[in-house]
């Protein structure tokens, strides 16, 4: 040997070098689509239950519209809601009676919903048994039961809360069925976004008779009976879930798709090279690191989307040093968050409130705080303003905890804040990251000091998706306002939506004059989809619409 | 021949002393002194090397440049910028600053308790010993690497801690080394001489006995010193190294990773930079081994 690189291999070398720098492909990895119509989709995550009652919201809730009907289903875009097992209703004048008409009543009266069809078959089981309104008054009542924890989604409805406490019995619910399909639920108080409310897979019907039979394992293939339009099929823990048509569905003829693959990818980097070896066809909305984003701008399967999501960071306000509102004013007015939204680069919006400004929702703009006579626009970016503030705090050279969970994103943003905070402050911050589920449980018990990482996407797209975080206390900040759980609930009792809306931000400005919570931004969804991929409409929520999605076996690149 | 010539002919032989006899063998080890430039050039650029750049173009390690991230090598930024626009240059040399720094720190924390617990346990022998020994034994069977993630996790990361933690699983051979060592002293003459004349116990253990232990020490902290580098990389690569924004070889390997097929200098960079640092530190550490050992190992 005499050592030295073969001239050949470095002839290879040249061409090689020239490929990687030809133009863009159009489309990110291979497009060939599959010859049947098997969709395969990226979840984030392995599910914890395919049980809505059990759910604490994770991957699961991209899967449970596939199998569930609820009692409303959503238009696919404008996110109405339509007829889903209800066709039509009728709501008494204190607007706290509503009359629910289910699929297979002979004669429904009052208000058709949309998409309603006049009269209709009673809607079966995929094992064949009929859905009642029984089952939903069942369902309802199984999930309030205080074994599987906490469930607010259904606290509207008259003695929910109660139940859910342990305080009264499943019976006292305010949800009784009137005959097989007929449905009638009495409110604690009006609420205009109960029909929001009423198109979550939590208060879908789940099989009442299987639950009954199998006990907790109902849930397994071949044991669960569905009223979705798919119906699970396989269930590999951390490799693969399989769905397939349910044959039985009420609009079995209007679903495309045969099967559904779901895979539980927890790793964004992973879930990339699926995607583009044509493992993967199309994925959750947060799925892209934003370390991709640069490689994929300009693609044409590339593609982000507002989402109903915010991303905030919560104060410990229980203990010293947050517990002084002047301090987290100075963190907030410290913030340059345009620098993040620049950072992820995937569609966000900086934010200097927590309520995205979607669906009519003025939101706020500025609030004037006075202190030491002065007044101060706290929601404005003011490096000088907000070291007044640290000195009037008597704050001066802290140091500062903060948490976040080891997740993609999370510790690129934490360590922009820290820069930012210990140039426009002269504090210290000290990141700790944690394991996701341990960011769960300290933030829970507020047993952090200082900052930590919060924020969720809302569950329905309506502020008080966001703002039951705060009233239910699982926000992570401690933070306690009788007033503001007032002044929300009369907000959700106003039916004119201009009227509401208007409501619901003074709610929003009386929360940021607390500031348990510091704004970033409101999240986009980020994903790719194979352009082979139709129907699959990504509204706010991000959900995946499996109902109406389709494959086009034909689609040739041009 | 006449003795005048011989002594013309063999002129270090009437100097020889077995430190210059370790020299003159080191020296004949060409992959050990090239090593050990490698070494000094790396130690004096990660010492250097972040105040330079910084003169240069005006980034410390943990500057953001938000509007220039993920760029790729130029001449302003010779190894491109993180993402977070950060000078990787500036931090990969300040990340050999630390892992050095955790090296050499933890290494001597190593040899305090390793030579201390090593020596008492020789000299003294008996039921002592046998107490002492049986516990390094123990100590052996527990998983290091773990009882570090144990201890980073339990407590508040910090670069001290993680000293520490490092220094305090890696003491275990060297007591094993330095207590052999006393053990066949101990019985020598002059340690007889020493007691005879009055000197206490400890007197003879630091003046008589560790002196002549310093070879075996020295060659095995020069092989502690990668392994702890590496050590540290791996807690870093867990997330469970130094805390951010500081940068290590560990820390950036793994933030190397995760771009690998994005941006793939990100890994390259650092990863090369530690390979070359270790395995010099490894040539480095033979050669002095088979310098200050000449029974042992090649025989030059």
């Amino acid at each position: 040997m005499n050592g030295r690189i073969p001239r050949r291999a470095v002839l290879g070398l040249g061409p090689m070098a020239l490929a990687s720098c030809t133009r863009r492909e159009p489309y990110f990895g291979t497009s060939t689509p599959p010859r049947s119509q098997t969709l395969i989709y990226e979840l984030a995550g392995e599910p914890g239950t395919l049980d809505p009652a059990a759910s604490f919201g994770g991957s699961e809730w991209d899967v449970f519209p596939a199998l569930y009907e609820p009692l409303l289903s959503q238009h696919p875009e404008s996110m109405e809601p339509a007829a889903g097992l209800a066709t039509h209703y009728q709501m008494d004048a204190g607007k706290t009676e509503i009359t629910f008409f289910l699929r297979g009543h002979r004669a429904p009266t009052g208000s058709k919903l949309f998409g309603a069809p006049g009269q209709s078959e009673a809607p079966l089981w995929s094992d064949g048994q009929p859905v009642t309104a029984d089952d939903v008054v069942c369902s309802w009542q199984r999930s309030l039961d205080p074994v599987y924890g906490y469930s607010p989604t259904l606290y509207p409805v008259a003695n929910a809360r109660e139940i859910n406490e342990g305080k009264a019995k499943p019976e006292t619910l305010g949800a009784v069925a009137d005959g097989p399909f007929t449905l009638r639920v009495t409110l604690k108080a009006p609420t205009a976004h109960f029909f929001k409310l009423a198109t979550l897979a939590v208060l879908a019907p789940v099989p009442r008779h299987a639950v009954e039979k199998h006990g907790t394992s109902w849930t397994r293939p071949g044991l669960m009976p569905s009223c979705g339009p798919f119906v699970l099929h396989e269930w590999k823990p951390y490799e693969r879930i399989v769905l397939r048509k349910n044959p039985r569905y009420h609009a079995a003829s209007r679903v495309h798709l045969d099967e559904i693959h779901l895979l539980p990818v927890a790793d964004g980097a992973t879930g990339m090279k699926l995607y583009k070896a044509d493992d993967v066809y199309t994925m959750h909305g947060r799925a892209v690191p934003p370390l991709w984003i640069p490689a994929l701008r300009g693609r044409k399967d590339f593609y982000t989307t507002p989402a109903y999501r915010s991303f905030f960071y919560c104060f410990n306000t229980t203990k010293p040093p947050f517990d002084n509102v002047l301090l987290r004013y100075a963190f907030q007015m410290a913030t340059d968050t345009q620098a993040v939204a620049r950072f992820l680069d995937g569609g966000q919006t900086p934010a200097r409130t927590i309520i995205p400004l979607l669906g009519g929702y003025p939101g706020v703009h500025s609030l004037s705080v006075e202190a030491g006579g002065r007044v101060w626009d706290v929601l404005s970016h003011d490096p000088p303003a907000a070291r007044e503030l640290l000195r009037m705090a008597k704050a001066e050279g802290l140091a500062v905890d903060f948490t976040f969970p080891g997740r993609t994103r999370s510790k690129e943003i934490a360590e922009i804040l820290q820069a930012q905070w210990q140039a426009n402050l002269g504090v210290r911050v000290n990141l700790t990251m944690v394991e996701s589920s341990v960011w769960v449980q300290i933030a829970a018990l507020l047993s952090y000091r200082g900052i930590i990482e919060a924020g969720a996407g809302a569950e329905y797209a309506d502020p008080t998706g966001i703002f039951d975080l705060f009233t239910t206390r699982i926000d992570g900040s401690g933070w306690v306002d009788p007033g503001f759980e007032q002044l929300l609930e009369a907000a959700n009792a106003e039916f004119d939506t201009t009227v509401r809306m208007r409501k619901l931000a003074a709610c929003e400005e009386r929360l940021l004059r607390a500031m348990p919570a510091l704004p970033l931004f409101f999240d986009s969804h980020c994903y790719l989809e194979k352009p082979f991929v139709g129907g699959m409409t990504r509204n706010l929520l991000g959900a995946p619409q499996f109902k109406t999605g389709w494959i086009d076996t034909n689609w040739r690149p041009q | 021949m006449s003795p005048a010539m011989a002594e013309a002919d063999f002129p270090l032989e009437e100097r020889s002393s077995p430190w210059r006899d370790a020299w003159r063998r080191f020296d004949r080890n060409r992959a050990a002194v090239v090593s050990a430039c490698i070494v000094a050039a790396i130690i004096l650029a990660s010492l250097a090397g972040p105040w330079l750049v910084r003169l240069y173009n005006g980034f410390e390690y943990d500057t953001l440049g938000l509007d220039n991230r993920l760029a790729n090598p130029s001449l302003l930024h010779p190894f491109g910028t993180d993402t977070l626009g950060r000078d990787l240059l500036s931090r990969a040399l300040y990340g050999c600053r630390i892992s050095l720094m955790v090296g050499f720190v933890s290494t001597l924390i190593s040899l305090v308790i390793g030579v201390s617990y090593g020596s008492v346990a020789g000299y003294f022998g008996g039921r002592l010993d046998e107490i002492m020994m049986r516990t390094v034994d123990i100590f052996y069977a527990l998983p290091d690497i773990l009882l570090v993630v144990i201890l980073m996790a339990l407590f508040d990361r910090s670069l001290g801690l993680l000293f520490l933690a490092l220094g305090a699983t890696s003491w275990l051979t060297t007591a094993r080394i330095v207590r052999g060592q006393v053990l066949s002293l101990k019985h020598e003459q002059f340690v007889d001489a020493a007691r005879c004349a009055g000197v206490s116990d400890t007197g003879i253990i630091l003046r008589h006995l560790l002196p002549n232990t310093i070879g075996p020490i020295i060659v095995y902290a020069t092989l502690t010193i990668p392994s702890i580098i590496l050590g540290e990389a791996f807690l870093s690569f867990l997330g469970l190294g130094v805390p951010p924004p500081a940068s290590s070889l560990g820390v950036l390997a793994s933030e190397g990773a995760e771009a690998i097929s994005v941006h793939p200098v990100l890994l390259i960079a650092p990863g090369v930079l530690m390979a070359i640092m270790l395995m010099s530190m490894n040539f480095l550490g033979d050669g002095v081994r088979d310098a200050l050992d000449p029974r042992g190992g090649r025989n030059l």
